[in-house]
């Protein structure tokens, strides 16, 4: 029986050759996704336990002060979500907010809607633009014309709880060296198809758990588009956003570069969707993915110089991004050679024990996952899906990055997505940004 | 031609000396009164005419002297015909149209008569009496006015001097003595809905909410202050670093020369559509410095001065009439053959006040041991409400509410609107039905107001009283002993 031969082989293979066979596995996967993570996380809740006092001071001084706050949303037909998000917004516990949307040449009914709800005054300023501008422009005109101490950037597609603006706010009085929050996003849309359920898990991972590690750490490095907070004088002083696509990780390391650091704030809370097929997914992070060559291998690799401005945390946040993005995909093609060439005749061990083995990883991190969430029991049926993840994040996801950084590396296929307008991508590109 | 008492003028006519005496005439048989167009004198001088002669000295004065002859009912003045005297012919349209004629000297006079004899032949022809109502009188007014001077076609005239803009014979004349109180649009559309008007549609004008008036002032407002110093800019996108800002802050001095330079990434902006574009503009005001991109556009009637937005102006269509033969047959019997009830018309829906009252205390003497509530309801600050929408459109907003009540109430329950307030009964319902029932009424009602008239907070306040406690309340009131 081939179970049985599976067995035994592995058992009888010893420690240094299981070692040799999932090296990979050990010292990369192992050691950053598993061990770290609740190192990390268990640090948190440590750090959160001993400054809670200070916490709560922070809150005091916020609802004291009561700043005004900018809720930027810009967006192209976005209209049919805007409804729904006015009112969420409606029911935050911060209440001293202005809402800006900015319909960045919107081709459906968006304009008619965004003015109707200005009409009522469920949005404080419409701003409709003719002709598309791109999103950075789009989050630009609404800087430009916000009033409030504090921008919150959010798409429009989301709903948040209802504490979420005043907890990104907080931490802006807990240290004021920080400049930026990250919200923490979970998936609306989980139970709509396979591709939005183990995005859901993969959200969970990367953003709740992963965000607060690098957080931690120092080195964390984007904050989403989806719901962001920033200092607005931080963001006047760097101009607002840059061309796209990947802005968000480019104004992070923008902020970062001016020496504030930048927080992740878990109890932040939205939810935002997903694109329901594998074939919408592909295009997004083929996005996603060409953005990290371009603006951290491009655009910012001045973090890498030895010269004044350099701060070690600034370097290991990109590096951490290169790494586990770009080299390691490039590892992960010499380990699939290494285990080609030399155990192909071995293969049929290898492959179903890798999968078990990452199985394990995945339940072991979502764990760490479930100490974290608020609704745990909400969660229970994304255990079903966890055996997917090993196919999703090791093949699918890792085969569509090194397509988009291949593409980026040798054609500069950024510059040529219609994400961006032409126009401003066609200047983009002259002036090599 | 005979003619007593006065002064001739040049033109051969008898006038009184001075703005209130009457000169007399007699042409053919027909007794002509002379008067000038100032003549302020008492209309009862002029009863006894078959005629009245105007000397004409302006068109505003003859206009005004017009209209008020044809303002007065007494004695069927209204009806008399009128001549102008006047050297040259008549330059306004509607000076032309509510005279029976004009004449350049008394000589001419004879050529009128059989004009006036006409008009004297349709007065005999209808029985005139003083109507019911006010607007039935107008109407009735009306017709006969038409009627006398054969008019197959009621046109109404571009006219700067009518407050809504057209001018219509007569009962534009007899509107405006009312100083907006009253509007002819129920009436005349009373009058088509009962067929004695035949119309048909050649324009639409939008006319103001609280008078009808259709002389407005329109200008965009800032819609924080409604304040109109406001300056309009483009707003201008550079490609390059997805800078987006006002044209302003582009604009660079050097040299005594003003060029565009991004404040983001110091760039000259040279070609609009390689560089840069503008994809829209803002508007900022200068009085309490918001920006924002849709204005607020309001329109001031010059009548009323009342100030609103554009969206709670009333269309109107401008309309022909034409008499219809049921409309002769009124004229012919002396009262309109109509349904009063729609010329004042009630919300649909709501009983009037007195059968309410009167219902609420049939139900308690029939059910006295039963339970039954009386819930009435009352908008705060209706004033300002009213105020914003404009009269002529809280009819509609009652209709509404009444809608919403009615939804809530069981199907033999009644309602009613006294003095701006709303009351409706809840027959045979306990005490606690009767409170959510309330609550969820309070509930819709708050919500029609605020997603349709930005209101922005809960306005509605209601009071419950038991059945026997409000006919005992509402008894002395309506009930005198």
């Amino acid at each position: 029986m081939y179970i049985d031969e599976f067995f035994s082989y592995w058992h009888a293979a010893g420690w240094t050759k299981i070692v040799r066979v999932f090296w990979y596995f050990i010292i990369f996967e192992l050691m950053r996704y598993v061990i770290v993570d609740y190192i990390i996380v268990l640090f948190h809740f440590l750090h959160r336990f001993l400054y809670r006092r200070r916490w709560k001071a922070a809150r005091a001084m916020l609802m004291q002060s009561r700043p005004l706050v900018s809720v930027i949303v810009p967006g192209k037909n976005e209209g049919k979500h805007l409804y729904k998000l006015t009112r969420s917004l409606a029911q935050q516990t911060y209440r001293n907010f202005e809402l800006i949307v900015v319909d960045d040449g919107s081709d459906d009914q968006t304009r008619i809607i965004g003015k109707g709800l200005e009409a009522k005054g469920l949005i404080d300023l419409f701003i409709s633009n003719d002709v598309r501008g791109g999103k950075a422009s789009g989050a630009n005109v609404a800087l430009r014309y916000s009033k409030g101490e504090y921008i919150v950037h959010f798409d429009a597609d989301c709903s948040f709880d209802n504490d979420a603006v005043e907890k990104s706010l907080i931490p802006f009085y807990f240290d004021d060296r920080i400049a930026a929050v990250g919200g923490n996003l979970e998936v609306r849309n989980h139970k709509e198809s396979l591709a939005t359920t183990l995005q859901a898990i993969e959200y969970l991972k990367v953003i709740l758990v992963g965000r607060m590690v690098t957080s931690q750490l120092g080195i964390y490095r984007i904050i989403s588009g989806a719901f962001g907070t920033f200092r607005t004088d931080v963001l006047k002083r760097l101009g607002g956003w840059d061309i796209g696509p990947g802005l968000d990780g480019d104004i992070t390391v923008k902020i970062r570069k001016l020496g504030y650091k930048v927080h992740f704030e878990p109890t932040a809370h939205g939810l935002t969707s997903v694109p329901n097929t594998f074939r919408k997914l592909t295009k997004q992070r083929l996005r996603w993915d060409k953005s990290i060559i371009r603006f951290r291998l491009r655009k910012h690799k001045d973090v890498f110089y030895p010269n004044a401005n350099f701060r070690m945390n600034n370097m290991l946040s990109s590096l951490e991004n290169i790494g586990y993005n770009v080299l390691l995909n490039v590892k992960w093609l010499v380990y699939i050679l290494d285990m080609m060439f030399n155990y192909s005749h071995l293969l049929v061990y290898i492959i179903p024990a890798n999968v078990i083995i990452y199985t394990i990883a995945n339940y072991l991190q979502f764990c760490c996952i479930m100490l974290m969430v608020r609704n745990p029991r909400e969660k229970h049926r994304l255990l079903l899906y966890l055996p997917a993840m090993v196919f999703y994040t090791g093949y699918y996801l890792r085969v569509v990055r090194t397509i988009a950084h291949a593409k980026e590396l040798f054609h500069r296929a950024s510059y040529k997505d219609p994400w961006n307008p032409l126009k401003s991508s066609l200047k983009a590109k002259a002036m090599k940004i | 031609m005979m003619h007593t008492g006065s002064p001739l003028l040049n033109s051969g006519l008898p006038m009184g000396t001075n703005h209130h005496t009457v000169g007399h005439l007699t042409v053919d048989g027909c007794g002509f009164a002379c008067i000038y167009d100032f003549y302020t004198g008492s209309l009862s001088a002029l009863y006894d005419y078959d005629s009245i002669i105007i000397e004409h000295t302006s068109h505003k004065s003859s206009r005004q002297i017009i209209q008020r002859l044809q303002s007065c009912t007494d004695n069927n003045l209204f009806l008399t015909p009128i001549i102008l005297r006047s050297d040259y012919p008549l330059q306004d349209d509607v000076l032309q149209t509510i005279c029976d004629g004009r004449v350049d000297s008394v000589s001419r006079l004879s050529d009128c008569i059989p004009a006036i004899k006409i008009i004297h032949q349709k007065i005999r022809e209808i029985k005139v009496f003083r109507q019911p109502a006010f607007e039935q009188s107008i109407l009735f007014d009306f017709l006969a006015y038409c009627y006398t001077r054969n008019l197959e076609r009621v046109e109404p005239l571009l006219d700067g001097n009518s407050s809504l803009a057209y001018f219509y014979p007569y009962i534009s004349g007899a509107m405006e003595k009312t100083h907006g109180k009253h509007s002819m649009f129920p009436i005349l559309e009373w009058a088509v809905q009962q067929g004695y008007l035949h119309a048909q549609v050649i324009n639409a004008t939008y006319v103001c909410s609280q008078c009808h008036g259709g002389f407005l002032s329109y200008r965009e407002v800032c819609p924080s202050c409604h304040s109109a110093h406001l300056k309009t800019e483009d707003i201008v996108h550079h490609f390059r670093c997805a800078h987006v800002a006002p044209l302003s802050d582009f604009k660079t001095l050097q040299d005594g020369e003003v060029y565009l330079e991004c404040p983001k990434c110091h760039h000259e902006l040279k070609h609009i559509g390689v560089d840069y574009d503008k994809p829209s503009s803002m508007h900022y005001c200068q009085s309490c410095n918001s920006d924002f991109q849709n204005y607020l556009m309001k329109a001031q009637c010059t009548s009323c001065h009342h100030d609103q937005e554009v969206e709670y102006l009333i269309r109107k269509e401008i309309q022909t009439f034409s008499l219809t033969d049921k409309a002769v047959a009124s004229l012919r019997s002396g009262h309109l053959l109509g349904d009063e009830k729609q010329l004042n018309p009630v919300v649909e829906g709501a009983l009037p006040w007195d059968l309410f009252t009167q219902s609420l205390q049939f139900e308690q003497n029939r059910h006295s041991a039963r339970d039954g509530y009386v819930v009435t309801l009352s908008l705060e600050d209706m004033k300002a409400l009213v105020r914003q929408i404009g009269v002529h459109n809280t009819g509609k907003l009652y209709t509404e509410v009444i809608q919403i009540i009615q939804a809530s109430q069981h199907i033999t329950d009644i309602r009613s609107i006294h003095d701006q307030k709303f009351f409706f009964s809840l027959f045979r319902t306990s005490k606690e039905e009767a409170e959510s029932i309330s609550q969820r009424t309070v509930f819709l009602i708050n919500h029609l107001l605020k997603d349709n008239l930005k209101v922005s907070r809960n306005m509605v306040v209601s009071e419950i009283l038991p059945l026997k406690d409000f006919v005992m309340e509402s008894r002395p009131i309506h009930q005198p002993d």
